[in-house]
């Protein structure tokens, strides 16, 4: 609705204006966008960056560390077997077991940002029931642990708890 | 007479336990569950999906259903790549569809299969259903799907003679909403040409502190007994309406897991009409996990040795197989510090006098996408696709053609068979080994994921299979 709002302002722009008048603004305008990308210079760390702008929702940088764990926890099928197998012998995670490794194959989810490390911490019983059931054969528990370890995957200083989500 | 079975799964068990009826002594080898746990309550062994294009379930001219006897004789006759073919080979070529001799097949297979049920009862699980009629059950969506066999849950909810249908949802359990499955129900009702019933969708409130986000924990949390009490008295609430005939009650996957026979007949005594369960459907793997279960509990139940290892090499000697090399399940990248006290390690070595292969597919680790192309795991063994196509030592994108609906042949890759089941350096080439047989989804030319024939192949060459591995090999 609002894009067909702006093009209707569009057209509107270049009836009045007369249409080469119009036409000059857009490159004007488009230029002037290209020049100053251009001009700034000062060297951007993308690091920074991407903390910056994702770091506040819980989403941090892959380190070497975690790589080869992001690697095995994407092989996941979703198939569910491990939460079955863990349901079945009695475990309760806040996380189910499946989901704790497609957020560890997709996303590096900073559980500690969405303040449930602690839970997790404190309910999975690293039994690893889950890992003899997953047909792919991925370490589950390590997924589980590294998901919920407070001092894994900040690149730049170490994510501080929110008081409250 | 020591035969090794490599696979746990639906293939492996059926070979392990013909082999105990045959005097020989299997040892179960199996890494991690495969596509049998994941299977989704049926057992099916002629394809019959309806608006399949390849097999349908009534005769286009006489309009009549075809049943799972009809459909295995076409299959056994008009597709020479399908591993049934192999099963059933003549010397002079292929039996016909209508030959003296059609009837064979489906003897053999019912005979498997009432074996099967036998191996399975005593362990909360039955296998019902026949070839010589058609189950017409529901999925989680209300999609249809025309089965051979099924196991206990799915198996009650034939709906070909149903005179009403209520479906009972779940709140907050993920899944279709009701009015979509049941439009769709009755689209695909119609669609096969049955009269239209009465379909009603009841909503089924859990109290607090039963699980529902998701079927399987819903599933795991009602093998607890008072748990199920809950759940009864929820459903109890349901049977208000006043009885009617023919009524079938249809619930989510969610009825326990060892328990699925108990809490049915408790079901059954609260809400008057048949009740039963919806067709699984992934990510929950409910009924391919009960299967699973109650493989297992089968095989110890037979006494057969298991071993949960992953099997890395076959040993030959003279053009034989003479053991199965092993190695730790978990890879070794993968160890943390395992717990103290556990159970020794398997062996790293069985020596066999025949060996089985049933690892399956690229999902039970039969198959390999790896820096060489496709493979088979153990042997390397050639592979080829249903239309004799060489498959390994390419990369696995070089045998996926472009358009999602055509036959793949990555899907229909595997190894090809000799009339006893051995596998073939080439489609008319000589057994590579004299003594190793395979069973399962490793045979080639067929597409279980498309056919959904997986586990009826898997039971009737797993026994066969074992038949072969039990008589002909003298030492």
């Amino acid at each position: 609705m609002s894009l067909r709002r702006g093009y209707r302002g569009f057209l509107r722009e270049l009836l009045a204006t007369g249409g080469l008048a119009a036409l000059r603004l857009q490159v004007r305008t488009g230029a002037l966008h290209v020049l100053r990308g251009l001009l700034r210079r000062r060297p951007v760390d993308p690091v920074a960056l991407f903390l910056e702008n994702y770091g506040a929702d819980g989403i941090r940088l892959p380190d070497a560390e975690a790589r080869p764990l992001a690697l095995a926890a994407a092989r996941c099928l979703a198939c569910g077997l491990c939460s079955l197998e863990c349901a079945r012998v009695g475990g309760r995670p806040p996380l189910d077991p499946r989901d704790a490794v497609l957020a560890g194959a997709r996303l590096e989810i900073d559980l500690v940002r969405l303040g449930l490390a602690g839970e997790i911490a404190g309910a999975c019983g690293a039994c690893r029931a889950c890992e003899a059931v997953c047909p792919a054969g991925i370490p589950i528990a390590r997924v589980q642990a590294r998901l919920s370890d407070p001092a894994a995957g900040a690149v730049r200083g170490r994510p501080t708890p929110p008081a409250s989500l | 007479m020591r035969v090794v079975v490599v696979g746990g799964g639906l293939a492996g068990v059926a070979a392990a336990l013909e082999l105990v009826r045959r005097g020989a002594e299997p040892v179960v080898v199996e890494a991690a569950p495969g596509a049998t746990a994941l299977s989704w309550g049926t057992l099916d062994v002629a394809p019959a999906v309806p608006g399949s294009r390849r097999l349908r379930w009534r005769t286009p001219l006489r309009d009549a259903p075809l049943t799972g006897a009809d459909r295995l004789a076409i299959l056994v006759g008009a597709y020479a790549a399908h591993p049934y073919a192999a099963l059933w080979r003549r010397p002079e070529g292929h039996v016909p569809a209508g030959g003296p001799d059609a009837g064979a097949p489906a003897e053999q297979v019912k005979r498997a299969a009432a074996d099967l049920a036998a191996a399975l009862a005593p362990h909360g699980l039955s296998l019902e259903g026949s070839l010589d009629e058609n189950r017409l059950l529901a999925d989680l969506h209300g999609s249809l799907r025309v089965a051979d066999f099924a196991f206990t849950g799915p198996a009650s909810g034939c709906l070909a003679e149903a005179a009403e249908i209520a479906w009972v949802a779940v709140r907050g359990l993920p899944g279709a909403p009701p009015p979509v499955a049941l439009r769709r129900l009755a689209a695909e009702r119609a669609a096969l040409g049955l009269a239209p019933v009465p379909l009603r969708a009841l909503e089924l409130r859990l109290p607090e502190g039963l699980p529902v986000e998701s079927t399987a924990r819903l599933a795991a949390a009602l093998e607890r007994p008072e748990a199920a009490a809950a759940f009864r008295e929820a459903a109890r609430t349901l049977a208000s309406e006043p009885p009617a005939a023919g009524r079938v009650w249809l619930f989510p996957p969610v009825l326990g897991l060892d328990s699925v026979a108990l809490q049915l007949a408790a079901l059954r005594e609260c809400l008057a009409g048949r009740v039963a369960e919806t067709l699984g459907a992934l990510p929950d793997a409910t009924a391919g996990f009960r299967l699973q279960r109650a493989l297992a509990a089968a095989l110890d139940a037979a006494g057969v040795v298991r071993h949960r290892a992953r099997a890395t090499g076959v040993e030959t000697r003279d053009g034989r197989a003479a053991g199965v090399l092993l190695a730790p399940a978990s890879a070794p990248g993968d160890r943390q510090a395992s717990a103290p006290g556990d159970a020794p390690g398997p062996p790293a070595r069985l020596a066999a006098d025949a060996v089985v292969l049933a690892t399956g597919r690229f999902l039970s680790g039969g198959l390999r996408d790896g820096p060489r192309g496709v493979a088979e795991s153990l042997l390397g063994l050639p592979l080829f696709d249903a239309q004799g196509e060489r498959v390994d030592g390419r990369p696995a994108r070089a045998s996926v053609r472009r358009r999602w609906l055509d036959l793949q042949p990555l899907f229909s890759a595997g190894v090809v068979v000799d009339g006893r089941l051995r596998p073939l350096s080439a489609p008319d080439g000589a057994p590579v080994l004299s003594n190793l047989f395979a069973a399962g989804d490793l045979l080639g030319g067929f597409d279980p994921a498309r056919e959904r024939t997986g586990l009826g192949v898997a039971l009737q060459s797993g026994v066969t299979a074992a038949r072969h591995a039990a008589s002909g090999v003298a030492p």
